[in-house]
């Protein structure tokens, strides 16, 4: 159980981290990359607990939940296309 | 066209909007189509979550291939480009699958399924995101006056003063339609597998046509773009999925 104290700890942590690069520029980046290791945790932890038996911590909810929000609007950032090759357009005004 | 927004002080790309709402109508239409093979709703939604970040890495890293010769020549604008430009969409689609495969190979469920489930989210997501590029001037079209020709105006990315065919709106228009077709086929499909099929065919022949109609600067290969060498990459994988042969193999491997 420990393991999964230590990893809900590290998504909460991780996923404030991503809400916080939210706000500075290309740091978004930084946001993204934060986002997804804590995802991926929260959505262990969640998986576990449905296997296992046991409810999910508060910490883990939280982390997953804010790992959800801070994916997605350090996207809204971070992507610019997905459907094509080189666009640049918005680069100017970022 | 209006590549950004400003909401109070800050200045938020449209397409990322358009991104974040097709993604969420995407995730509600999950909630509907997981019904189809009785599949948890928290299970489908994870699976979404993991194509979605297999999917950005994918987009990420294919155009980082695509545009590697020019970040060699203008080392200097290589992470601006990498951090606020594009990403290719094929390479998102594959990063996506492999995302979604991950999950779905970690915790033993099945795979195709799942796959049938999220292909309508998906065309969803991409009919919102041709919105997003429409705004944001990219994926333009070739020079064209006829009906719904699209002007851009003076200083935009794409040439302006000219009518151009409105790739990007076309395309947004036929997934808007192939949406509640795919949620049809899954609804009356007994074989698993053949919604994914339906939707790569489609997509792929449409992609094929509508690259025709596109003028802005992308990679090629011989006398194709990269896009439409892929989309018939894209339009073999979907007929395999039709004849039932990746189900076929993939029932061995849940066997073995």
């Amino acid at each position: 159980m420990e393991q999964y104290s230590n990893k809900a700890t590290a998504s909460l942590v991780l996923g404030i981290i991503s809400l916080v690069c939210i706000w500075f520029g290309y740091s978004a980046l930084v946001g993204v990359v934060c986002a997804i290791i804590g995802l991926v945790f929260g959505i262990q932890i969640r998986k576990a607990s449905q296997e296992e038996g046991f409810t999910p911590s508060g910490m883990a909810t939280a982390g997953l939940v804010l790992n959800i929000i801070g994916l997605s609007l350090c996207a809204v950032a971070f992507i610019a296309c997905v459907a094509c090759v080189g666009c640049i357009s918005t680069a100017a005004y970022l | 066209m209006y590549p950004i927004i400003h909401i109070l002080n800050y200045t938020i790309p449209t397409f990322g909007i358009l991104f974040l709402i097709g993604t969420g109508a995407g995730f509600l239409v999950a909630i509907l189509t997981a019904k189809k093979y009785d599949l948890p709703t928290m299970d489908a939604m994870f699976f979404g979550l993991f194509a979605i970040i297999g999917g950005i890495l994918g987009a990420k890293i294919l155009y980082l291939l695509v545009e590697l010769p020019s970040f060699i020549t203008n080392p200097e604008t290589a992470l601006i480009k990498l951090t606020t430009g594009g990403a290719v969409f094929y390479g998102g689609l594959i990063g996506g699958i492999l995302g979604g495969f991950l999950y779905t190979h970690i915790y033993h469920l099945h795979a195709i399924k799942y796959f049938d489930i999220a292909v309508p989210c998906l065309a969803l997501a991409q009919a919102f995101g041709r919105i997003g590029c429409f705004f944001n001037g990219c994926c333009y079209g070739i020079p064209y006056e006829g009906f719904g020709a699209v002007y851009y105006p003076v200083g935009s990315y794409p040439p302006s003063g000219i009518g151009l065919f409105p790739s990007q709106l076309t395309e947004s228009f036929f997934l808007f339609i192939l949406t509640p077709v795919l949620i049809f086929i899954l609804s009356k499909s007994k074989t698993p597998g053949f919604t994914t099929g339906f939707y790569l065919v489609s997509y792929g022949i449409f992609r094929f046509i509508n690259e025709f109609f596109r003028s802005d600067p992308r990679g090629s290969i011989l006398f194709l773009s990269t896009s439409q060498v892929l989309s018939l990459f894209v339009i073999t994988l979907g007929l395999l999925f039709i004849f039932k042969i990746p189900q076929r193999l993939y029932g061995y491997h849940l066997k073995s």
